[in-house]
């Protein structure tokens, strides 16, 4: 399996899934006008990379600035693909501001609807 | 009941000076240019209120670029459609007004009623939970729904939605929305 990484635009983030490493990184604002499409390929290689041997450890950094409604659901997708993955030795770092009221807000949702996984919060 | 705004200039202001106009020709470059304005010209606010602002300007305007019936489809996954827009910063209080308008098939009408009013009594905890509710069900999934955007509209405003629709010719409306944060 190969590793994906696309570059950051104005609207849409910096992505890195290193395979061999087991890093998942997602970092920038999102909200790219085919919020779906753009998020297609990335869906597709998390699910890839659940169903098979995965790296020892997995590591999913999630550093978005802000993002808009699509992103928030396509997000539900993201951590679906990684509670059905059944990942070991998984860790979930989820970047907030700390003078930022929705930053926080954003993550106590993702890891109180996704409680199985290890969701981190880290200040930025 | 407001006057028509479809065929105005969309505009940032500060008070009554206006520090810069757009195109009423909304694009994904031009959602991304809005954003930039807001970040470049409002320097003096937090960020909380830069982020907030300029997410409920990407929320409306990929709305106008999902539901008016001039949306034109330019190939390459890219659209256009017209809107025009204001957004009035208030210096004695640190508050906006954000304003838009479209036009919309008057079928559309009853679904962002609909829509609306599903959201317009809820406080921000009860936003919080039908906001993931939708995300969940997946309800809107890939569909032309503004029932998030709406929520998260909503969850940053400091007084409630406003919206109007304004007959504009045969079966199509103007509508317009009125945000204040």
């Amino acid at each position: 399996m190969e590793s994906l990484h696309i570059e950051a635009t104005e609207n849409s983030p910096k992505i890195t899934m290193d395979y061999e490493n087991g890093i998942i990184e997602v970092e920038g604002k999102s909200y790219p006008e085919n919020t779906f499409d753009f998020y297609a390929p990335i869906l597709s290689w998390l699910e890839t990379y659940c169903q098979n041997e995965s790296a020892k450890q997995t590591i999913i950094k999630m550093k978005l600035t802000y993002f808009n409604s699509a992103t928030s659901q396509v997000l539900f997708d993201f951590f679906d693909h990684v509670v059905e993955g059944e990942l070991e030795n998984l860790e979930v770092q989820w970047y907030y501001e700390k003078d930022k009221k929705g930053s926080l807000r954003d993550y106590e949702d993702y890891a109180d609807e996704f409680s199985d996984l290890n969701f981190k919060a880290v200040e930025f | 009941m407001s006057h028509s705004l479809y065929n105005s200039k969309s505009f940032l202001q500060i008070d009554t000076k206006k520090l810069c106009e757009f195109s009423n020709i909304i694009t994904e470059k031009s959602i991304i240019e809005t954003v930039k304005s807001i970040e470049n010209l409002l320097v003096n606010l937090s960020k909380d209120k830069i982020d907030d602002l300029s997410l409920i300007m990407i929320e409306v305007l990929q709305n106008i670029l999902n539901y008016s019936i001039d949306t034109k489809d330019l190939g390459n996954n890219k659209r256009e459609s017209k809107g025009t827009f204001t957004i009035s910063a208030h210096s004695k209080n640190n508050s906006f007004t954000i304003q838009t308008s479209n036009i919309i098939n008057i079928n559309q009408k009853d679904t962002i009623i609909k829509k609306y009013t599903e959201i317009k009594d809820l406080d921000e905890i009860e936003l919080r939970k039908l906001s993931r509710e939708k995300r969940r069900s997946k309800k809107d999934l890939h569909e032309k729904g503004a029932g998030l955007g709406f929520i998260v509209i909503a969850m940053r405003v400091s007084e409630p939605i406003s919206i109007e629709f304004i007959p504009y010719q045969e079966d199509n409306l103007e509508f317009i929305l009125t945000l204040h944060l």
